[in-house]
């Protein structure tokens, strides 16, 4: 391991260039342009909430700039900054729920209130409920299997990226994916037929 | 199992769709511009606590320094301390009820065998006749003077004015006597 230092679970190489003073803004700049929409859907993916992930983008990047000078031996920004956010997220959402849970309600009120998909209802408004559903199946989720799921969302990132972010083999992302992918199928089926009979 | 995957298949796409909508958001426009000035104030801020506590070390270092100095010339001028006066020493404090009592190693042999010459030249120089004899002092002389010329009744009524008259005919002390013959001595 000599050679490294680990910084947010990720490797930064020491055999980069040296970096002046004023770098780690225009570093920081690159990053945002590069990373800042993969920032905001994953703290999205967990907060569910614009002004929530807003914020926590806001949060992620500040981080970012505390390690300075070491912002040019970063490996992966990707990665690195993916893993800021997906911490930052977490502990927003359990800041939220220490301050306040969230009511919810059984998914079967939800799933009563989706529209028939028949020609000529509204499809926005049939989204908007299929995804609060999803939201309420993913929230009862367990935990390690409830965060690469929310992860495998956002379109940037691929299961190997996630487990680099997550700190797990990709084999246990993979794993846990399929198991959480057939909890949710289990259940959005009991739900169907509930509804249809 | 076909007739499984069949069933399957619906919930399979279903859950797809979803999913694939989940975090298919859109940061509101601006973002970008708005975190970009958040770390330029915070950058800008930096600086100015930087050369402040650079500051406040660098004068904080040399302060130290100067005392360390001064203590250093100040114990140089002085003279090396007296030694304690035996009077002036004080016991040694009493133990705390909770702190354990430091004992002392108990003497050996070899301690009491270590001893033995200074004390056997204080024994040496210990002299035969205690007190040892020294001229009387002139106070002494006039005493024993007055104790010579003067009666042994009047000497204990001076001293004992209230108790009982001595009885007539008491033996003066010796050194008395001795006193009286010598200054008859002289005097002739």
């Amino acid at each position: 391991m000599s050679g490294y230092a680990v910084t947010e679970g990720v490797l930064l190489k020491d055999n980069t260039k040296a970096i002046t003073p004023a770098a780690p803004l225009e570093a920081m700049e690159h990053l945002v342009a590069e990373h800042s929409g993969m920032v905001f859907r994953i703290a999205y993916s967990i907060l569910r909430n614009h002004h929530d992930a807003e914020d926590a983008v806001q949060e992620c990047f500040l981080k970012a700039l505390k390690y300075g000078k070491d912002l040019g031996h970063v490996r992966s920004p990707k990665t690195w900054l993916g893993r800021i956010a997906w911490t930052v997220a977490l502990d927003r959402r359990a800041l939220q729920n220490r301050s306040g849970p969230a009511e919810r309600g059984p998914e079967s009120d939800l799933l009563e209130q989706l529209p028939d998909a028949r020609p000529g209802q509204d499809d926005q408004l049939a989204g908007q409920q299929m995804r609060r559903l999803l939201e309420r199946m993913i929230a009862s989720l367990p935990e390690d299997l409830r965060h690469p799921l929310e992860l495998s969302t956002v379109q940037e990132l691929n299961s190997a990226e996630i487990a680099e972010l997550m700190g797990i083999p990709e084999g246990s992302v993979r794993t846990r994916l399929l198991r959480a992918r057939k909890i949710l199928k289990e259940k959005l089926s009991s739900m169907l037929e509930a509804k249809h009979g | 199992m076909a007739e499984h995957d069949k069933h399957d298949q619906p919930l399979e796409e279903m859950l797809d769709s979803m999913l694939s909508n989940y975090s298919d958001e859109q940061p509101r426009p601006g973002l970008e511009t708005r975190v970009l000035a958040t770390l330029r104030a915070e950058a800008s801020q930096k600086p100015e606590h930087a050369p402040f506590w650079r500051w406040l070390w660098s004068s904080a270092a040399t302060l130290a320094l100067v005392a360390i100095a001064l203590a250093v010339y100040i114990g140089r001028l002085q003279p090396p301390p007296a030694p304690p006066a035996v009077g002036a020493m004080k016991p040694p404090p009493e133990a705390a009820p909770g702190v354990p009592r430091i004992h002392r190693r108990p003497r050996t042999a070899g301690d009491r065998e270590s001893e033995k010459p200074e004390r056997s030249l204080a024994m040496a120089a210990r002299q035969e006749v205690f007190p040892a004899p020294v001229p009387l002092t002139d106070q002494e002389r006039l005493l024993l003077r007055y104790l010579a010329n003067t009666a042994a009744e009047e000497v204990v009524a001076q001293s004992h004015s209230d108790g009982p008259a001595p009885e007539d005919g008491r033996p003066l002390p010796p050194q008395v006597q001795e006193f009286k013959i010598t200054e008859a001595v002289s005097t002739r």
